[in-house]
């Protein structure tokens, strides 16, 4: 069955304190398909992933999220496409204020007409999902860097996005850890079959949990295919950041 | 070369300084418009209440208490010179209220809870808890700057209030048991020569100290960049830039209301 288009990435252009960080992006990903963008750092991976989610505006081009542009979206409109949105920060972006508990009911309380048990079923289900059982009454600064990232990934998933966007879910942390961090991705992504994109430095640990993979380079999509498809490109920079990934690997 | 030079620099700075005024005024625009756009969060709005207004009465009577004693003093030492010493109470009650209460205790808030709102704001700008809210579809003007435009707008009042009657019985302290004044010319020449006018101006005065502390700091915090460095500097810039216009504001308002 043919999967329709969910992210359409039309030509953007962003330039930041003269600096052009995105030099005509395109990038279309279907429904249910996992997407993870490489690159070296500074190349504008996270920007890219501010744009479809519409915290920045591009100064060129348009972005179509199941058919909608959410680049002229205003008011209702692009809260209509936010929501189904997900977005893992890397930090995690919990509110400092706020328990592990609150953080993850905030999105429900504030969304949703439930009640407080019905929230409070749905809080601790999903803080089981992601290993927290347990540490609701935590504050964030209690919490270890990557039980952040699995308390803010409660908190996305509790309003049950069709998209989710992870911006280095596995950077800082060790290979336990990281492991642990995927096989949670994967076992969520089982589970609800959202669309994702990745972005990510591991290379090739990333590929496992991926369809696609998408290399950025000087503000330019300089590869974008299966992962095994990359070791068959004649491209130099992407040739050279696979060979160091590798051989990063290798030395581990 | 050296010109050329100078008006580009003198150019890009005059449209530096033009955008962010522009973007200023837009941020105290877009804040009314969400005070009206949708149900105003209440708990937010009391939190903030509890944390600018309650949780700043100490310090303001503190300094309240002593503006009044010392306020005494001079004003006897004034005062005595020309033989009116009966009218030390009008003397502190007045200046209290139309001058030092306004702009003490706002001065006081914005060093204590201004400073505070402003880091707050930028670390949750930095830490991108601000773009978390955006994501989930939360308008952050409503959740953060609304809560904190009312209370502040609730608060200066309320605090300049205590500290002007803090005040006064400070200045009645020193008034009565140290310069040996009697009771009854200290208050009974007081309820004579302050009227209504001299009230409603220490209100007005408060309650634009407010907006400017709530428009400065929020504005500050919300615009913070790089880092740990960024919130520091944020928070400095928005203290000295909140003093500042408060003391420029009382001068305009004490024209204007005079």
């Amino acid at each position: 069955m043919e999967r329709r288009v969910k992210i359409e990435i039309r030509d953007i252009y962003k330039t930041l304190k003269g600096q052009k960080v995105l030099r005509g992006i395109n990038l279309t990903i279907l429904e249910g398909e996992r997407v993870a963008i490489v690159g070296k750092s500074g190349t504008g991976k996270s920007v890219l992933l501010k744009h479809v989610v519409g915290l920045m505006k591009p100064d060129k081009g348009d972005i179509l999220v199941d058919g909608e542009s959410i680049v002229s979206a205003v008011g209702k409109r692009l809260e209509s496409i936010r929501e189904k949105f997900g977005y893992l920060f890397q930090g995690g972006a919990l509110f400092d204020s706020y328990t592990v508990y609150d953080n993850v009911a905030f999105p429900l309380r504030e969304k949703k007409k439930l009640k407080e048990e019905e929230i409070k079923e749905i809080v601790l289900k999903n803080l089981e999902l992601v290993g927290l059982k347990g540490m609701e009454w935590k504050y964030p600064a209690e919490l270890s860097g990557g039980q952040r990232k699995r308390a803010a990934l409660a908190r996305c998933m509790v309003l049950e996005p069709e998209i989710m966007l992870f911006d280095e879910p596995t950077t800082g942390l060790d290979p336990i850890t990281t492991i642990s961090i995927y096989n949670l991705m994967e076992e969520t992504y089982n589970a609800k079959k959202f669309t994702e994109i990745v972005i990510s430095h591991d290379i090739p640990g990333i590929f496992a949990f991926v369809d696609k993979v998408a290399v950025l380079n000087e503000g330019r999509i300089v590869f974008f295919g299966k992962p095994e498809d990359m070791e068959k490109t004649e491209d130099p920079f992407v040739k050279e950041f696979l060979g160091s990934g590798l051989a990063l690997r290798g030395c581990k | 070369m050296v010109f050329v030079d100078f008006v580009r620099r003198l150019g890009a700075f005059c449209l530096d300084f033009v955008i962010s005024l522009g973007r200023f005024g837009l941020f105290l625009f877009v804040t009314i418009f969400w005070i009206f756009a949708k149900p105003i969060k209440f708990k937010r709005v009391l939190r903030q209440i509890h944390f600018i207004g309650y949780r700043s009465i100490s310090i303001v009577a503190l300094t309240g208490i002593f503006t009044g004693m010392v306020l005494a003093l001079e004003s006897y030492y004034a005062l005595n010179k020309f033989g009116a010493e009966s009218l030390l109470g009008p003397a502190v009650a007045l200046s209290m209220l139309r001058e030092l209460g306004p702009v003490i205790s706002a001065l006081m808030v914005v060093a204590r809870a201004g400073s505070a709102i402003t880091a707050e704001i930028g670390i949750m700008k930095i830490t991108e808890q601000i773009d978390a809210l955006e994501v989930m579809a939360l308008n952050p003007f409503r959740y953060i700057m609304v809560p904190n435009l009312i209370a502040s707008l609730v608060s200066f009042p309320l605090l300049c209030s205590i500290f002007n009657v803090v005040g006064i019985f400070g200045g009645y302290v020193v008034s009565v048991n140290l310069l040996g004044l009697s009771p009854g010319t200290y208050f009974g020449d007081i309820s004579h020569y302050v009227k209504a006018e001299d009230i409603n101006m220490s209100l007005v005065k408060s309650i634009v100290f407010g907006l400017l502390m709530f428009w400065v700091c929020c504005y500050e915090g919300y615009h913070t960049e790089f880092g740990a460095e960024g919130v520091s500097r944020a928070t400095t810039r928005a203290v000295v830039i909140a003093s500042i216009l408060i003391l420029v504001m009382d001068y305009v308002l004490t024209s204007i209301l005079f």
